[in-house]
């Protein structure tokens, strides 16, 4: 081959991985300007905007405990629209009936999601029991519980501290005004240097050791457009409520299984199990204490979620909850994670989760049928797993 | 001398962007606190949190100060030969590992043992490719198993390494040798790093190579440290290979 093709063909190949590398966030982009356009641009109106995150995320939440149990090798936990709704249950009926306070009763239930894990995590990892069937009989027995806590009835929520804690806008006064919400365009700012910031310094870092680093001009794009959107978004926030609790909620965990799957070693046997079990073991992690970790952390941001979803709604019943384990796996199958297992990131499901979202609160604004938007988010998992399985077996890497 | 100025600009525009960064923090700490204490006449809650505020601000640029002037320090330490030295024999690693071993010709291949290696490892790579293409795309997904990944292709790589290094320890390896059986060893698991079905058992087979540690001396485990440390970062490793690690960093130390 000559050099002029070797070059050609380098370069095609380069275009293509970073096409592969970006595909989900331009079908992001894509999704996006589509909804906007069909809406006329109320999709991006400030109050919309907020509430694409607000109502996604038990998503988001539920997503990043989910990446842990797909990493492994691509198991799912469908146990937790079901402790979703146990959590809240048990959180509504304390508030109404017990008069503890509301700090201590959020305590309560994230130990009881918490109880909840250690068992399904004991059960698949270390008796063995598949996933699938386990979390599959969690999904009914929490369900059950759940209506039996609430009394088959819809359990209303008065504690306001209790709805604060995760509902409440952030005002600051002498900052915030009525009209605009400076705080939250100050936050944003931040947030754009933290970004800014920590890309360069990992730059840095990586050239200091020696470790391959992508092109700095694409980075620095990437970084930029980045930096815009948080602005923009920001400031849309700021012209609605500003910065809502649950917002900081979300970010918190995000950036902490961010920081978890891909800055520590914890978070590397995640990826090593679903790579090669027996290979993990030879490389001295019990496998079985990753399985179990995964499902209690899955609990845990399951107990989480309930609690969220509660104070967004301002009510529990017995239906709530229902399907989230599928907008979890949907987010984090479109996100890019491998039905295989040993792939997949927080950024994915990020991007996962705020595509659903998008389209859900699109069809909605468009005004489409709530059946329809089952049938598109069917549409989307599939085709995001047919991706997967047909690049898995074409290359045969994940 | 070039790549020596390149670490300094970088050092230093470290510091530049961290200080900038922290500068940042302390003035938005300090801004809140003081519009929340200007507040607390409206109500007497904003006093304590504006004063929270404001002492996380001192705190943090007193913190600040003392980071900026430690890295500063660092930053103007000198350089000691064995890590110049180190830098250069880290290339020379580099170079081997980038090379895929298919390219290299016998006379490339340092000694009989490594030709064996080769051996063990081919044979690896096309059973595990064979496994993947006898497969059907459902087996493995959603948890299941019989999929390549459980091929006792994998196993039988491990046990014939590890019965490979066994007897070369048994029959007495000569330091370039080992140095050569380490460096190939840990530079197949780098070049194969993107191949999810056979990476995992040849990383894992980085923990065959400690009884092989003893063989080299100071400054080749040194070389393969550095290596293995630009490739696989702290987060990177797991029990086995931090102990190889671990234990490649003491052999450097023992004789220098």
């Amino acid at each position: 081959m000559s050099e002029k093709a070797k070059a050609l063909k380098n370069r095609n190949s380069s275009a293509g991985s970073i096409l592969k590398k970006y595909s989900m966030v331009i079908a992001l982009v894509v999704v996006f300007v589509f909804f906007t356009l069909l809406t006329e641009g109320r999709l991006i109106l400030p109050q919309n905007l907020s509430n694409l995150l607000l109502q996604n995320a038990y998503v988001l939440v539920l997503g990043c405990g989910m990446l842990l149990c797909i990493l492994t090798g691509g198991n799912v936990d469908l146990s937790i629209g079901s402790t979703v709704c146990l959590i809240g249950a048990l959180a509504t009926q304390m508030l109404a009936n017990t008069g503890l306070p509301a700090i201590l009763i959020i305590v309560i239930s994230i130990a009881i999601a918490g109880v909840i894990g250690i068992a399904q995590g004991w059960l698949i990892g270390y008796v063995h029991i598949p996933p699938f069937i386990c979390t599959l009989a969690g999904m009914f027995l929490f369900r059950g519980l759940g209506r039996v806590v609430l009394d088959s009835k819809t359990i209303p929520i008065q504690n306001q501290l209790y709805l604060d804690i995760f509902t409440r806008y952030i005002n600051i006064p002498g900052i915030d005004t009525e009209d605009l919400k400076v705080s939250a365009i100050i936050f944003g700012v931040l947030a754009a240097i933290i970004v800014t910031a920590g890309t360069i310094l990992g730059r840095i870092k990586k050239r200091k050791n020696g470790y391959a680093m992508e092109n700095g001009t694409l980075a620095y794009i990437r970084v930029a457009l980045i930096d815009a959107l948080i602005v923009v978004y920001s400031i849309q926030l700021a012209n609605y409520k500003g910065i809502s609790v649950m917002l900081l909620w979300i970010i918190a965990v995000i950036l902490i299984y961010a920081y978890i799957t891909s800055k520590t070693a914890f978070g590397r046997t995640f990826y090593a199990v679903g790579g090669n079990e027996k290979a993990t073991k030879l490389s001295g992690i019990d496998p079985r204490r990753v399985y179990f970790s995964a499902y209690l952390s899955m609990s845990l941001m399951a107990g989480l979620s309930g609690l969220l979803v509660a104070a967004r709604i301002g009510s529990v019943n017995g239906d709530s909850g229902s399907s989230y384990e599928m907008d979890a796996i949907g987010s984090c199958f479109i996100g890019g994670a491998s039905a295989y297992g040993g792939s997949g990131s927080v950024v994915g499901i990020v991007i996962g989760a705020i595509l659903l979202g998008t389209i859900n609160q699109g069809m909605s604004i468009y005004g489409l049928d709530n059946n329809w938007q089952y049938v598109v988010k069917g549409v989307v998992l599939l085709l995001a797993v047919v991706f997967d399985v047909v690049s898995n077996h074409k290359t045969g890497k994940s | 001398m070039g790549n020596n100025n390149s670490i300094q600009n970088d050092d230093l525009r470290s510091v530049i962007v961290k200080s900038l960064f922290r500068v940042v923090v302390v003035v938005a700490l300090g801004f809140f606190g003081i519009n929340l204490i200007k507040e607390s006449a409206s109500d007497s809650r904003f006093l304590w949190i504006g004063v929270v505020f404001i002492a996380a601000a001192v705190f943090f640029l007193a913190y600040s100060v003392f980071l900026a002037y430690r890295e500063y320090q660092q930053m103007t330490l000198p350089k000691t030969e064995n890590s110049q030295e180190a830098e250069v024999n880290n290339d020379a690693i580099k170079n081997y590992a980038e090379d895929d071993i298919d390219t290299k010709s016998d006379t490339d291949i340092a000694c009989d043992e490594v030709v064996a290696l080769t051996v063990i490892y081919e044979d690896y790579i096309s059973k595990a490719s064979l496994a993947k293409e006898k497969s059907s795309p459902m087996e493995g997904l959603f948890g299941s198993k019989s999929s390549p990944k459980d091929s006792p292709c994998h196993e039988d790589f491990y046990s014939a390494l590890k019965d490979k290094l066994n007897s070369f320890v048994d029959v007495g390896i000569s330091q370039e040798s080992a140095m050569s059986v380490i460096a190939y060893i840990i530079s197949s698991s780098t070049i194969h790093r993107k191949d999810t079905l056979v990476f995992p058992m040849m990383y894992a087979a980085i923990g065959l190579i400690e009884p092989l540690i003893d063989k080299v001396d100071a400054s080749q485990a040194m070389t393969i440290a550095d290596f293995f440390e630009s490739n696989y970062s702290k987060s990177d490793r797991l029990p086995v290979q931090e102990r190889v690690y671990k234990a490649l960093v003491i052999r450097s130390r023992e004789e220098t």
